[in-house]
């Protein structure tokens, strides 16, 4: 099995990635996407920690984070239609109103 | 050994080229079938770290479930083709390159540090966990120690149900 | 024997409520015979009164009456008490008896009025506030009903709100009033200071062992409740508001600014006379403004042409007449002279109603003349008030004014200059009384043809009120009658409440001699008023030719309110004007409005922030949460 590190670079570069896409990409769906994989992420770090620290916590945890993932996912996923119903788009940078 | 450690670079490789996929291609379509590759490869890599339960709730919920709903969105909406407007502030690029790197560094550092593994260990190493039995462990736990937060995240599901259903019903008249 | 005085209080109430809610829907007509049935009522009530309080001995004539208790604060308690003695009894009796005839006769005068259910509701309350003025048995139920008569005052004389000079004359009278409650107050405050009490019995009772007579503090009490009286009642040099009341309804003028308000600081001072016997300072000051105040506002009535103005000072004159009375210490005399003023001056305003209300509100003298003919029943009954005011043998003023003389002369705070204003005063009165009348009602009339065709007597419902009063303006007087033993029933009535008679050295000839004098200066009076005003039209004219300067000041009533004006409300409005501009325009509103500008300057580069893009604000995040994440690393090797 490989060492601890390295799950945790692999870890801190799935982060990254999400970041990027968070940052860099329009499209509603993708940058939700992209929150999805820093949480996955951050599920991998867990249970990594848990594994090489002999606990099950970190497993919990990551089932718990799964379950919020769904509902964000969800209700994320009904704000998307109710946005593109309204405004026939799906980019974040026209979702400006708070601005006006 | 040496097999573990290739499952393991293979796993990773998949894991990371999906995310890739995910933020690069231009079609929200081919973002959600790399996703659910990126999925699949985190799935191995909680193989490889003796999760099994949590490998099947992976593939199950996330790669299944969820992303089935993220594609169904996207065919709903007819989100064949990603936008091709220009970036309204093209300094975010670079901004946010230059925050994703950061953010790299910042964890990178942390890793490398000596005090990464101090704190206490458990009192479930693999051997033991694989001896009773990983699912029967979890469930154990889900149902003694963490059932409080379990109650609670029935509720949240419950609410994001309704919210879900609240927020994208049509409203009539 | 409490229900008496409640009644007496609770009867205007009552028919003020009445109408505030049935009086809109029902109309004028029923909204005058409730206010006229509830005064009545409470005339009855207070003539029950008056029969239960000559059934006791004179030492025991009291009735009390405790509500509730009002203002328990430690040691020192206000009750909304009452009581009923010789003193409010004659009070009572004169403003519910006039006010119920003022009442009656206001359904004639007011008849076709828009506002008149208004009109009834404000009279009935002032009748409920006058009625708890006189008939509180401590200080502050005084000053509460004191500050309504105020209110209703107010209200009343800009009955006619659509009037820019009546809204003026009320907002005149509240300001001019409010100076004298205003000392009032501080005079109350001093006496909780001083008794640590407002209750009428303990303070009277206890003053003369509390306070040293003639000492300071005796004579600020008593200087400040009677700055207050000077306001209420009109005297130097708060008496400006009062002809300016006139802008009122005439029988508002009748019953608040004649009969019954204006003689509150009389009936206040007659009632805390043991306060001011300890002073004497204050007494002599109180006796020196009401001499001066009878003379300044009679030489005013002399030459003014307005009817209602002429009565108006004439009202200040003759509160002048009591105002001495009190400061010399006959306040019986006073409180006699008030009694039959009321009588007198009420029917006065009520003719002078009678003819406005038949020349269709003109009330300048030089246009009317000659109404002898067409409003007999006035111009008799008139007449009968003027001759009573001016103090013709045997009616009412007669002996009112003859007693206050006297007292002026005899008792040991009067003097001869005090008689000397006082009979110059009774021969100015004679003068201007007549000649209201003889312009009015005699010599040559000046109307247009179109108004003398329709000139008319009032109704009966206003006239049968002239003629009570006219009987009580002749037969007022016969219960005050010096000389024959036990014939001063008033003054005996009133003992109990205003110390013994001072009398007792009575010298028969002595008043005689000065009842004949008195009534001479009347007739003497009365003569001058026929050659000018009769005899020889236009021989007053001549002699304001003769000395036209004094002439025009005593047109322009001294320059008082120019006086006023100039000393005291231009400067006022000069530092309140600086105020304004400097201070709250200058100082105020820039501080505010820098306060708000200097955060609009922090918003505007504050909301440069906020670009409205998720992906700033996902940004912004970030930094932050690495911020935090190095800042909690940096302890790590």
């Amino acid at each position: 099995m490989a060492p601890l590190e390295h799950y945790l670079i692999v870890s801190a570069l799935l982060f990254t990635i999400g970041v990027m896409g968070v940052i860099v990409r329009r499209n509603v769906i993708v940058v939700v996407m992209s929150i999805e994989i820093m949480l996955n992420a951050a599920n991998l770090a867990f249970i990594s920690f848990g594994r090489f620290l002999d606990s099950m916590d970190g497993q919990l945890i990551v089932f718990f984070v799964m379950a919020v993932a769904a509902a964000e996912a969800a209700v994320g996923l009904a704000i998307v239609i109710l946005i593109y119903r309204n405004r026939e788009s799906t980019d974040v940078d026209e979702m400006n109103l708070l601005k006006l | 050994m040496m097999g573990g450690a290739i499952f393991f670079y293979l796993v990773a490789g998949v894991t990371l080229g999906g995310a890739l996929g995910v933020v690069v291609s231009p079609s929200p379509l081919y973002s959600i079938l790399s996703l659910i590759a990126a999925f699949l490869g985190l799935a191995g890599l909680y193989l490889s770290l003796s999760a099994e339960f949590i490998a099947a709730v992976q593939v199950i919920v996330y790669a299944g479930a969820i992303m089935v709903l993220f594609l169904f969105v996207v065919m709903l909406l007819d989100l064949g083709r990603d936008e091709r407007k220009p970036l309204r502030l093209p300094v975010q690029k670079l901004f946010g390159t230059i925050a994703a790197l950061a953010v790299f560094a910042t964890i990178l550092k942390v890793i490398e540090s000596d005090s990464i593994l101090t704190g206490a260990r458990g009192i479930y190493p693999a051997e033991r966990v694989s001896e009773l039995g990983n699912t029967q462990v979890v469930g154990r736990l889900l149902f003694t120690e963490y059932l409080l937060p379990f109650q609670a995240m029935g509720v949240l599901l419950f609410v994001g149900i309704i919210g879900a259903v609240v927020l994208a019903r049509r409203r009539t008249g | 024997m409490m229900n008496l005085i409640a009644l007496i209080l609770f009867l205007p109430l009552a028919g003020l409520f009445v109408n505030l809610l049935f009086g809109w829907k029902l109309g004028e007509k029923f909204a005058g015979w409730v206010a006229s049935a509830a005064i009545s009522g409470a005339f009855l009530a207070a003539m029950g009164g008056f029969v239960r309080l000559i059934g006791l001995p004179p030492e025991a004539r009291l009735l009390r009456l405790v509500l509730f208790e009002w203002i328990p604060i430690g040691g020192f308690q206000v009750n909304a008490g009452f009581m009923l003695d010789p003193l409010s009894s004659v009070m009572t009796l004169v403003i519910t008896g006039v006010g119920a005839l003022i009442h009656f006769y206001s359904m004639g005068y007011m008849h076709g009025d828009r506002g008149v259910v208004r009109y009834f509701i404000y009279l009935n309350l002032f009748v409920f506030f006058m009625l708890t003025l006189v008939l509180g048995d401590n200080f502050l139920v005084l000053f509460v009903g004191w500050e309504g008569v105020g209110l209703c005052s107010y209200l009343l004389i800009g009955f006619w709100f659509g009037r820019e000079s009546a809204c003026e004359a009320g907002k005149k009278a509240f300001v001019f009033n409010r100076v004298g409650d205003f000392c009032f107050l501080i005079g109350l405050f001093l006496i909780i200071g001083v008794f640590g009490t407002l209750d009428f019995a303990e303070v009277l009772g206890r003053a003369p062992t509390t306070l040293v007579a003639g000492s300071g503090i005796a004579t600020a009490i008593c200087l400040l409740l009677f700055a207050g009286a000077t306001g209420k009642s009109a005297q130097i040099p708060l008496y400006v508001w009062l002809p300016d009341a006139m802008e009122g309804p005439t029988p508002v003028s009748a019953l608040i600014h004649a009969a019954t308000m204006v003689t509150a600081g009389v009936y206040m001072v007659a009632r805390a006379y043991v306060l001011f016997e300890l002073s004497p300072v204050a007494m002599n000051v109180v006796a020196i403004v009401g001499a001066v105040t009878l003379l300044v506002a009679a030489s005013i009535a002399l030459v003014q042409t307005d009817i209602k103005r002429v009565l108006a000072y004439s009202t200040v004159s003759q509160l002048g007449y009591m105002v001495l009375a009190l400061g010399v210490g006959a306040y019986s005399a006073a409180i006699f002279h008030l009694m039959t003023h009321a009588f007198f001056k009420a029917l006065l305003f009520m003719g002078a109603g009678s003819v406005i209300h038949s020349l269709d509100g003109e009330q300048e003298m030089n246009k009317m003349g000659g109404l002898n003919a067409a409003l007999p029943v006035t111009s008799m009954t008139c007449t009968i008030a003027a001759l009573a005011i001016a103090g013709v043998f045997p009616l009412a003023g007669f002996f009112s004014k003859d007693a206050i003389l006297y007292s002026a002369m005899t008792s040991e705070h009067g003097g001869v200059l005090f008689w000397l204003a006082g009979a110059a005063g009774a021969l100015m009165t004679a003068i201007y009384i007549f000649r209201l009348i003889f312009k009015t009602f005699h010599g040559k009339c000046n109307l247009t043809m179109e108004t003398q065709a329709r000139l008319h007597e009032s109704p009966r419902v206003m006239t049968l009120p002239l003629q009570a009063l006219a009987g009580l303006s002749i037969a007022g007087g016969w219960v005050g009658i010096p000389l024959i033993p036990g014939a001063d029933i008033f003054g005996g009535f009133l003992a109990p409440s205003l110390g013994g008679l001072a009398e007792g050295h009575h010298e028969a000839l002595f008043e005689v001699i000065m009842m004949a004098i008195s009534l001479a200066i009347a007739l003497l009076g009365i003569y001058i008023a026929y050659k000018l005003f009769v005899r020889n039209v236009g021989g007053g004219a001549a002699y304001a030719e003769r000395w036209p300067r004094l002439y025009r000041l005593v047109l322009n009533k001294y320059y008082v309110d120019e006086a006023y004006d100039y000393m005291i409300i231009q400067p006022v409005k000069r530092i309140s004007t600086r105020l304004w501009k400097d201070f709250d325009d200058g100082f105020v509103d820039s501080s505010v409005g820098g306060v708000g500008g200097f955060v609009r300057l922090i918003g505007a580069a504050a909301r440069q922030l906020q670009t409205g893009y998720v992906k700033s604000y996902a940004i912004t995040m970030l930094v932050g949460a690495l911020a935090v994440i190095l800042y909690l690393t940096s302890g790590m090797k």
